[in-house]
This record gives structure tokens, sequence and C-alpha cells, in this order.
């Protein structure tokens, strides 16, 4: 314990998890947030700068185990390591520190434990009666009681752990290691196939991984940038995440209101949400902001024919077709749709003129699907 | 033979005597080295400035002893940019480790990797200097000096020069000469560094770690791939075919070291790679290699994480008659330790401690040697950041670091060794990058040479202890006539003049029994630096050396006896031991 910390006020301190106001725990979420995305980017020195002092006895965080287990993790990474356990030590005996705080202060531990080559000590502390992690629902658990058990050469005993991480936690930072140390495991049973397609989804993570964190870099240098915002909903979109990257694109929308491509993108997120309302909303503010939006144009028009709105659909397809380039996909599958939209109306030969401009422009579906 | 090797070193369970006092005492000023690095600016504000230079131990004059090579750099990339360049330094040991500057062989360049072998057959041991844009043949001549014979890269002013890091001489083809294998690191224009940022607008990409502006790369520049020669063995080489390499990606490499990595008697390469996975490339005994790292468990750390690998040690750690690896790598990131096993290596990393005691080190050129003599293994690292930016607070490292050694047996934890004695190499917090490894005093034990970014160069004579040892020197069959060795006819393998690629066993007696030492002979050990050919036994303070077997390139065998402890000899393939001598 440090002088700073007196440890029985400490303990006091950690009485209450429950913050004052829904503002106030609106702050402290953001700033969990941050602190995590701090660490993940390898930032400790961000989150020491104000970390300290918030979970200090008095400070705003000082009842939060998850602040600390979190300012725990930067002081060790910064080096320091015995206020990092002294800190831990004030805040493990505490039952009063809600479930994911108490969770969070075990998984420090672990770390900690693991960064020391302690394997005995990470099992110990996460390790349940039956070996199941006493945290199942934090993904870290499986994480760290598999690393002691891959780092102790035993690639079979963590290839369940590491499964059902990867399961919790798809797109975590470590998940292209887990998939590495999964394909470890299937080449020392042999299972060559399995070892190169868990090695290749490996390398994949890592591509995704790197793209991720860079896009964060960005944000975090430019905020207002909305160029490393769109790339950042389009690796959420990319990994099928589409509520992820809705959740970018709205801070995209509320911070440069006139960017008309991360429109698109939240029609298209919004899209695979199954709201083809709040869809066609995003597809119209982008066409408004720019008509040239090839993509919103196609897309409001899909959603419109859905929706029976064959006139809208409509207006936007002929636009297509008459603005786009020639050759543009979204121009080419304009011209079928108009064909098709011709077809059922019973305007045949409007139909077929249609679907052979579509044909000529290199497309191959029929015109009666 | 294997099989009598195996079952030899299956029962090497003796331990050689109780653990001796030990440190490497750095007495480069007193006795005449006086060689300062330069590494241009203090800043660090391009990648090239960062990465030093490395170091050579070669015998020049043919008098039996170990000199020095010391490859430099410039003060400025706009120096280099205005064609300016330097040459690398020499300096002669009088044989106990007294040394006198000699003129270099004046060349020009920014100089970075060094590699030693017979590249001519002449039986003296020849250089290979790389840097960036450059890579050179260097024949020893008859007085000793070393004269330029091939120029094999000759790019420095490109915008793309070739940055050759670390080298390696070593028969990969095994027809009796020596080839070449470069490392390569990435693409970096000397004239127009990218600074501050990669990219351009709003995708640029801040050159950052940890928060703080460094220098930008390796990630985000473009990486260069390693390239192999053949040697014809009169000093001219050939370049081959990439594919030959096995199709290995390129990396930014950083670290090579040549080893007999599946017992199978030919030569093969591990490959440490910065901020990507570390190469294996298992050779055919005829010049091509095949790509395992994966396959073999060494090309990513125990945790699954490619890391930024910056040197290779090879030696037989704990003492099982197979190779194992110990891979360098940057702060964060743990040394680690790999055990040959039956397929593949093992991770020792964790079992062994190593990650607690290394995390925070960057670490560089890498020995697994037996310094104290104890009949165990040490491992020495080269430490040193490559950001000054990491003595800014909350990083967790330091730009400056002191050198390590690590005692790694009998017991298997890692245990630190050395560092109390006044001047010792392992106490100042510096920042070392290339190591050469050899005995510079005669006493048999092994030393080191280290160069520092911008400093001074450190010689780090082993002292203390009262270990027996035995040094061997293994030499190729005589060529007739000297100087004209040409492949054999009927393509059957032959040991290269200097012995390169040969593997000894030593099989010890101590008090509880017996025990048996594993080497091979490499000179491409260190970060960008070139060792001792001179294979170094520890025998403990009570140790008889019983028996030597040898495997010879040419796969003969053959077992010495005869050896006496406090001994250095030189043996040649057929003929047993041709020279002893008593060491100092």
């Amino acid at each position: 314990m440090s002088a700073r910390w007196p440890a029985a006020l400490a303990i006091a301190s950690l009485a209450s998890p429950v913050p004052a106001s829904p503002s106030a725990g609106q702050a402290r979420d953001a700033r969990i947030a941050a602190w995590t995305e701090a660490l993940e980017l390898d930032l400790a020195a961000q989150v020491l700068r104000e970390g300290p002092v918030l979970v200090a006895p008095g400070g705003a965080l000082a009842r939060d185990g998850e602040a600390l287990a979190l300012v725990a993790r930067a002081l060790y990474r910064a080096g320091r390591e015995t206020e990092a356990d002294e800190l831990l030590a004030s805040a493990a005996p505490l039952p009063e520190a809600g479930a994911a705080g108490r969770a969070a202060v075990e998984l420090a531990r672990a770390w900690i434990a693991l960064e020391r080559d302690d394997l005995g000590g990470v099992r110990a502390l996460l390790a349940g009666p039956d070996g199941a992690p006493r945290f199942p629902k934090a993904p870290e658990a499986w994480l760290y009681l598999a690393r002691s058990f891959a780092r102790a050469g035993e690639a079979a005993r963590a290839a369940p752990l590491l499964e059902r991480f990867l399961e919790l936690a798809p797109h975590h930072g470590e998940a292209p290691a887990a998939w590495y140390l999964l394909a470890r495991a299937a080449l020392e049973q042999g299972d060559l196939e399995a070892a190169r397609a868990r090695r290749e989804r490996a390398e994949a993570a890592g591509r995704w991984q790197a793209y991720y964190r860079t896009r964060r870099l960005q944000i975090r240098r430019d905020p207002d940038a909305p160029l490393p915002r769109l790339g950042l909903a389009q690796l959420w979109m990319e990994a099928e995440e589409p509520a992820r990257a809705a959740e970018v694109l709205a801070e995209l929308a509320r911070r440069a209101p006139g960017f008309a491509p991360g429109w698109t993108l939240l029609g298209e997120a919004r899209r695979a949400l199954d709201d083809p309302h709040g869809a066609r909303e995003a597809y119209t503010r982008a066409l408004e902001l720019d008509p040239e939006e090839r993509l919103a144009r196609h897309n409001r028009a899909v959603l419109d024919l859905a929706a029976g709105r064959e006139a809208d659909a409509e207006r936007d397809l002929a636009w297509l077709v008459e603005h786009a380039p020639e050759r543009d996909p979204r121009a080419v599958n304009a011209l079928l749709l108009l064909a098709r939209l011709a077809d059922r109306r019973g305007e045949g030969e409007r139909a077929e003129g249609l679907h052979a401009d579509y044909r000529a422009r290199g497309g191959t579906e029929p015109l009666r699907p | 033979m294997r099989r009598v090797l195996l079952a030899c070193l299956s029962a090497s369970c003796a331990d050689a005597g109780p653990r001796l006092p030990f440190d490497l005492v750095d007495e480069a000023e007193a006795r005449g080295l006086s060689h300062a690095n330069r590494s241009g600016g203090p800043k660090k504000a391009t990648i090239l400035e960062a990465n030093g230079a490395g170091v050579a131990l070669l015998d020049l004059e043919r008098d039996g002893d170990l000199d020095v090579v010391l490859a430099q750099g410039l003060s400025s990339l706009t120096e280099l940019c205005a064609g300016g360049g330097t040459d690398i330094d020499v300096f002669l040991n009088d044989g106990a480790a007294r040394f006198t500057r000699t003129p270099g062989p004046g060349l020009s360049g920014w100089w970075t990797g060094l590699a030693t072998g017979d590249v001519d057959g002449d039986g003296d041991a020849d250089l290979v200097a790389g840097g960036f844009g450059r890579l050179v043949v260097l024949v020893q001549q008859d007085g000793g000096e070393l004269a330029p014979a091939a120029e094999l890269v000759s790019a420095p002013s490109s915008p793309a020069p070739p940055w050759i890091t670390s080298l390696a001489l070593f028969d990969a083809d095994r027809d009796g000469h020596l080839d070449l294998y470069a490392g390569l690191y990435l693409d970096l224009d000397p004239c127009a560094p990218p600074l501050g940022a990669l990219g351009d607008g709003a995708l640029a990409v801040p050159c950052e770690w940890k928060g703080l502006a460094v220098y930008c790369g390796p990630r985000g520049l473009s990486p260069q791939a390693d390239r192999m020669w053949r040697g014809r063995g009169d000093g001219s080489f050939e370049e081959l075919d990439p594919a030959r390499l096995g199709a290995a990606p390129a990396g930014y490499t950083l670290a090579v070291a040549p080893f007999d990595a599946d017992g199978d008697g030919d030569t093969d390469l591990a490959v440490a790679a910065d901020s990507s996975p570390n190469l294996l490339l298992i050779g055919d005994g005829a010049g091509a290699f095949r790509e395992l790292a994966y396959a073999a468990g060494v090309a990513l750390g125990a945790d699954g994480r490619p890391q930024a690998g910056m040197g290779i040690a090879v030696g037989d750690v704990d003492r099982d008659g197979r190779f194992d690896l110990a891979i360098t790598n940057f702060s964060d990131e743990p040394t680690e330790l790999h055990l040959g096993a039956d397929v593949g290596f093992t991770q020792a990393t964790y079992r062994y401690g190593l990650s607690r005691e290394t995390q925070r080190l960057l670490s560089w050129s890498a020995h697994l040697a037996d310094f104290d003599g104890d009949g165990w293994l040490e491992l020495f690292t080269a430490n040193g950041h490559v950001y000054p930016q990491a003595d800014e607070p909350n990083t967790g490292t330091s730009y400056g670091q002191p050198d390590t050694l690590w005692h790694l047996g009998p017991e298997p934890r890692a245990r630190p060794a050395g560092g109390a004695r006044a001047g010792s190499l392992l106490a100042a917090p510096l920042g070392s990058r290339g190591s050469a490894l050899g005995d510079l005093d005669g006493d048999g034990a092994p030393d080191l040479v280290v160069t520092r970014i911008d400093g001074p160069t450190a010689l780090g004579l082993a002292r203390g202890g009262a270990a027996r040892r035995l040094a061997v020197r293994c030499l190729g069959p005589r060529a007739d006539p000297p100087g004209a060795r040409s492949a054999d006819p009927t393509g059957a393998p032959r040991t290269p003049a200097d012995g390169m690629g040969t593997r000894l066993v030593l099989v010890v007696a101590a008090t509880g029994g017996e025990f048996a030492l594993l080497d091979e002979v490499q000179t491409a050990r260190g970060y960008q630096s070139a060792s001792t050919p001179w294979s170094h036994f520890g025998l403990g303070e009570r140790g008889t050396p019983l028996r030597l077997f040898v495997c010879w390139p040419s796969t003969r065998e053959e077992t010495l006896e005869g050896l006496r402890a406090g001994e250095r000899i030189w043996i040649r393939e057929g003929e047993g031991i041709v020279r002893r001598e008593e060491l100092r």
C-alpha cells in the first residue's frame, strides 16, 4: 500500500460501486471506455494522467473496481509494478465492489501474474473447482487461463478455452493470437487442414486488427475527421457487426452531418439491421447532400420496390441509368430492376428493351428470376 | 554415430561442479579498443539511425588470435544523401587482448552487418561487409589486409537501397564453398525519409509509440526480401533465384543464424524478423530451403503473437543433444526460448521465467555460451531501446539499458549473472546493438565485443571463476594445391576449409558422472555480427574432457581422445589433432 492510499481508506472507499446519478454514470462509462481503448492502443500514459487521482480515496472512481483494474494495468505497463500491486490489493477483498468490478480486479491480477510468468497464480485466481473460469462471462478469463496452459506447452488444454474466448469476443485484440494458438494445437494433433484454416483465420483477424487499431488512432488524433470514422464503420460492416457500424456512423453524423458517404453507409448498416425505414432516411439524407451517391440511390430504390413505392423507385433507377457511368454496377442493375418492373406491369416490349440494354452492359440475370 | 551421440547425451545429467563467480569486465579503453559508433543524430529521427552496427572477430595475419572489425555509420542521413561514406574499422590483437588500430580496406558507405568465413578456400578468414545499399566481399591478403574482391550490391543512392542487416556465410549446398545469406530490412529513401506520419491527409497514420512521437517504421514501410548468393570458392559469388528460399514472405529481417536445425547434417537457417513472424529455413543440402517456422513452433511467441525479432542465439541449453534457440525481441515482448524437441521446438520462455526477466528490455544481439565455464550455457543479450523517447515517464522501459546475462542451468530457471564487478559490461545502462563472441585474451573463456549506439565499443573480458576449459578449432581437409579447392566431381559433400558447419560433441567426466556438450562451427552469431569459429567448452572446476565426437560436413565422423583440460587444439578432418597449445 502506498503512502498516498492508506489501506483502510481505500477499502472503505470501495463500499458502493453505484454512481450518484445517471449523468455521472454516463460519464463514468465513457471514461471506462476511453481507458479501455487507451490500454488496447498501448497508451497507458493517457490512463495515468487522470486515473490514479480518480481511483484514490475521495476520487470519483474510488469505489469502482473496473476503474481500479484499468489503472492497475496501466501502472504495471508503465513499470510501476508496486503501485499496481498495492492498488489491486486494496480492491481485492471487497464483495461490495459489484460482480463486474470484482471480476475486473481478479482479471487484472491474473494478467499481472501472466506477465510475471506465474502460471499457477493465473489458475489459482481464475479457475473454479471444475477448471472452468470463475468469471465465465468475461472473455479474458478464458484467454488468460488458455495462455497459462499454452505457455506451459499444453496446447490441447488451451484449445477449448480459446474457442470459448473467440465465441465471446471474436473481435478482441487478442483474437489473432488465439487463432494462432488454436492452429498450433491442431498442428500438434496432426490435423494439418484445421491448422491451415486456423492460421488463415489468424492472419485475416490480424489484418483486421491492424486496420482497426489504425483507424482508432486516427480518430483519436482528429476526432472530427470523417474518413477515419467511415473506415472504422466499414471495418465493422466487414466483420458483420452492423450495430457497431451504426454506432460509429451515428457519431460520425453528429460530428460531420454534411458528409454524404457516412449517411450512405449508415443506410447500409440500418438495412443490415432490418431497419428499412431508418435506412431510407439515411439514404435520403445522403442524396440531399450529394445526388451522386449512387449506392444510396440504388439501395433506396431497392427498399422502395420492396415497400411497394414503385414510382419513387423508378425515379431513382431512371436517374442511375441516365447519370451513372454506363458500366457502373448500380446503373447496370438499375436496368434489370426497371426491366422487371416493366415486366410486372405488363409492358413487355419496354421490359425486353431494358433487359436487352442490361445484357448489353454485361448483365447476366434473366428477366424473370 | 548419431545414435552413439544421443545415447551419450541422454546420460548427461552430471553437474560440472559448484557455480563460479563470474563477470564480464569492460576493458576496451585500457586495451586500445578505442572506437565510437556513429549512427545519425541523437534524436533518432529516422529508423536507419536507430539500428546501429555490428562487429566481427576474425584472425587477420594468421597469428592465431582474433582481431576486431567494426562496422560504422555516418553522422547524418544528409551526409549519406550527399554521397558521403565511411570505412569499416580494423583493430589488431596482440594475442593478449591489447589492440592497435590499423588502416581499413578503404570502403565508403554506411555499414551495418559483417560476416566472416574463408570464402576463397586459402585457409584464412575473409570478411563480407553489408550496409545501406552496399554489400562487399573482402578477401584477406598475405599480410592480413582485407582487400575488396567483389561488390555484390552497390546502390547507395537509389530511392530505396537494399538495406543489409545481418549476414551469414555458411555452406548451403555442401560443396565445400561458403555461400552468403543476406538479411534485408526495409525500403527507406535516405534523402526523403518519412517524418512524423505515414500517408497523407486525414488517413495519415502518426508515427507514435505509447502516444509519443517517434521515427516511422518498420510498420508502414515496405519490407525487403532477403537474398542469397552461391559461393564459387574463389571469393566470387552468384546470386541465387529467390525461389530457393522457400517462398518465404519478405519480412523485416534483423538477425540470421545458420545451424543444423533438424539434425540431418546440412545447415538450416533461423531468421528473426522485426514485427513479423520468424522464419526457419530448412535446407535440403543442395542449396534450396523450405520455410517451416510455423510447423516447427518458432514463428511466433508462446502467446501466439508475431514479435519484433532482433537477435538469435543458438546452443544446447538443456544438454539434450539438440540445438535450442533464444530470440530477442522488442520491449514488452520477452526474449523467447525455444528448446529443440523430437519434432520442431517446444516453448520454454515461461518455464525458465524469461518473460518476467526480459519483457521490459529491448534486446538485440544474443549469445548462448558457457561464459563461466560451469558446463551450462548462459544467455547474453545486448540491450538498448530504439527510441530516446523511452526515457519519458510511464513507458515502462528506458533508452539506455544494461546488457544482461542469465544462467540457464542446471536448474531450468533463468537467474541473473554478473554485473557486480567494477566496470562490468552488465552494469552500465547504455544502448548496445551488435556483439561478437570469442576468446580474445587466450584464456579459453569466451569474451565479448559489444557495439553501442552513438557510443564507445565495449570489450567484455571474462573474469572470475576457476573453471577448466577446452577450446577447439575445426579445419577442413587440406586442399591441394592450397587455395584451389573445387567441388567434388562426384558431388559428394565436402567440408569447407574453415570447418564451417562441423558439429562437435564433447564428453566430459565430472563429479557424479559424465555429461556431453554440443556445438557447431558457425560464425554468424550476434546481431549484424560475426563471432569466433572456435568452439569453447566449459568443464567446470574438476571436469576432464574424455572424447570428442566430430561430424564433419563431408559426413565423415571421427572420435578424438587424448584431450586435456586447459588447452586449445586445432583438429583437421582426417588428421585428428594437428596442433595444441596451453591456454593462458
